[in-house]
């Protein structure tokens, strides 16, 4: 991925970044994935913001209405098995969406990014203790590595986060890592050395917006599986705890009524599956915008 | 290629080692005391503590304990389970089978369809076809393993009747489980082989092929997915990865008795014992199954070479 993103020599400047903000936007939701990801992504960040407003009942309280009531014009998710607002409980559930995606990413991205540019620049036994280390990560399955997380630290949301987290950061290391390695043989960072800048100095100014471009596309990528992963940890009951509104762990809560009340598994499982494909729509349309050599890979 | 093949399996061994030491570094990373936590909800009296403490050597310095395990596992030592008793490597080898069986029933499903979309996506590009095939693959990759499942259940179970609820581990009960997760996986296969169909479509001894006048069913088949085929086998060792993760889920809503049940109950119940060594198995087997699809890659593409 990483070599097709910088050629040596010159430091590249893709249209979008000649163009400025606006014009990225117009190219970006220009293609019909785009505007479908980012109109769901829309609607998942504003039921977030305005939980609050937008909730018709406390997501916690019991018995605002008939147990298991389906879907109706009072309860328009229906309640579930303790007679809780189902569409309440999912509209505080986008915030904890929101917050696993964004916190897991961020960990995964800041660890991963640190590691990635240390290990390009300095080379030798730096590059080869950090990479070893990064190729054991990724030796393990994936999930099976955050669930191995979450048994060391204990099941709880803040642990299910930390654990996707960690479990994807090599990912990045390895790209990033490949990228600073052709960076570094630029004429630009051979004058920033000319002219004293520091090793830092040249990591933050000219190493790293080069090779923001790949990292952003791996970020949003990697949003949709910290989602999915998460959600599947609470549902095997190793990350969000009840009563929490947690997508996953609604979905937990309803699997006993899969006879009686489907709507129960169907409403939170059609949202994970919503927000998800939203983030990959958005993500691949962000890699056809920013790098399209990567296209359809 | 002999001495290729005898690199790359010494290659495995310091790898191998490296993740029997995270495995045994699980244990000593459990923020606060991990014989209390093992014990956890449960009543207790400090004796009983102390006892099991020493049961599993926790007692001795690290380097000690590391020695320790590392000699139990080359000996095939796993430990013994906290909860069942029994030792680590018998509740492993009695669930194996089942997890495998399942995987590689999956691995079946998801290279059968994610072969014909992909290859019906790339000879009808940019049609309808191939338009619905993406749409599909798009929708696997994005489907939650947990919920499919459960749909899956509700209509093929519960509404018409065809498959019991509870699996028996007969063939019949496989199939719900193996085409949930196959179908899943299939998304990430037909991406793969349609993108590497269209670039090998494009070869100029595909166009000698059309031009000598074969029928088109003999240029796909014969001559591009066979070319086609070699980037796919890749991604089969990390398909296997994401088949045995996705085991975990799937046999967690399908009542599967594979490791993935045996895992889920060993980490609620924090059988640490177990748990490691369900780590330990599945991550070699993946190792494994990575050094065995290199082999085969090697083998599949003669113009590797080996020096």
């Amino acid at each position: 991925m990483s070599s097709a993103v910088l050629s040596a020599g010159v430091a590249p400047r893709r249209p979008s970044a000649r163009t400025g903000p606006r014009a990225f936007g117009r190219e970006l939701f220009r293609r019909r994935q785009a505007q479908f990801g980012g109109f769901i992504v829309l609607i998942l960040v504003l039921a977030a913001i305005f939980a609050p407003i937008l909730a018709p009942y406390d997501p916690y309280e019991l018995r605002v209405g008939p147990i298991k009531d389906p879907p109706s014009s009072a309860y328009p998710f229906g309640t579930d098995d303790l007679g809780r607002d189902m569409l309440s409980r999912m509209i505080y559930g986008s915030r904890i969406t929101l917050q696993i995606g964004t916190i897991s990413v961020a960990l995964a991205l800041s660890l991963g990014v640190l590691i990635g540019i240390v290990s390009g620049y300095y080379g030798g036994w730096v590059d080869a203790v950090l990479m070893r280390f990064a190729d054991v990560m990724l030796a393990f399955p994936g999930f099976l590595l955050a669930m191995a997380i979450v048994a060391v630290l204990g099941p709880s949301l803040t642990n299910a986060m930390i654990a996707v987290g960690l479990g994807s950061f090599s990912g990045f290391a390895r790209m990033v890592r490949s990228s600073v390695l052709s960076v570094r043989e630029t004429e630009y960072v051979t004058a920033a050395h000319v002219l004293g800048a520091t090793p830092g100095r040249i990591m933050r100014r000219a190493v790293l917006p080069n090779v923001m471009a790949p990292i952003i596309v791996l970020g949003s990528l990697e949003f949709p599986f910290a989602v999915l992963t998460a959600a599947a940890l609470s549902f095997l009951g190793l990350g969000a705890q009840p009563p929490s509104p947690e997508w996953g762990a609604l979905l937990v809560g309803g699997r006993n009524y899969i006879r009686t009340a489907p709507f129960l598994i169907n409403i939170p499982g059609a949202a994970i599956f919503l927000t998800v494909l939203a983030f990959n729509l958005l993500g691949n349309s962000l890699r056809d915008v920013l790098d399209p050599r990567l296209r359809g890979r | 290629m002999v001495a290729y093949l005898i690199r790359r399996i010494v290659m495995t061994i310091p790898v191998w080692f490296a993740i029997l030491t995270l495995v045994f570094l699980m244990r000593p990373l459990v923020p606060g005391d991990p014989v209390k936590i093992m014990f956890f909800g449960r009543s207790t009296s400090p004796e009983v503590v102390e006892n099991m403490r020493h049961q599993l050597g926790l007692d001795d310095p690290l380097p000690v304990q590391y020695v320790r395990y590392v000699g139990n596992v080359l000996q095939g030592d796993l430990g013994t389970s906290i909860t069942t008793r029994k030792p680590v490597l018998t509740e492993i080898r009695d669930r194996y089978p089942a997890t495998l069986q399942l995987a590689l029933g999956s691995l079946a499903v998801s290279m059968l369809v994610g072969l014909i979309t992909g290859i019906l996506a790339a000879v009808y590009k940019d049609s309808l076809i191939d338009t619905l095939a993406m749409v599909f693959a798009m929708a696997g990759i994005s489907m939650p393993a947990f919920w499919f499942g459960l749909v899956m259940i509700y209509f093929f179970s519960v509404r018409l009747g065809w498959f019991s609820v509870i699996p028996d581990g007969s063939l019949k009960s496989l199939t719900l489980p193996a085409v949930t997760l196959g179908l899943i996986a299939s998304s990430v296969v037909a991406r793969l082989v349609r993108s590497s169909m269209l670039e090998i479509l494009g070869q100029d001894y595909i166009r000698t092929a059309r031009a000598k006048g074969l029928r088109e069913r003999g240029v796909l088949l014969r001559h591009a997915l066979g070319n086609a085929m070699i980037p796919v086998v890749t991604i089969l060792g990390l398909q296997f990865g994401g088949l045995l993760s996705g085991a975990f889920i799937i046999e967690a809503v399908f009542a599967w008795h594979g490791i993935g049940e045996l895992a889920v109950n060993a980490f609620a119940k924090r059988d640490f014992p177990l748990i490691q060594g369900i780590v330990l198995v599945v991550a070699t087997t993946y190792v494994l199954v990575n050094v065995f699809v290199d082999i085969l890659y090697a083998f599949l593409d003669p113009r590797i070479s080996y020096s």
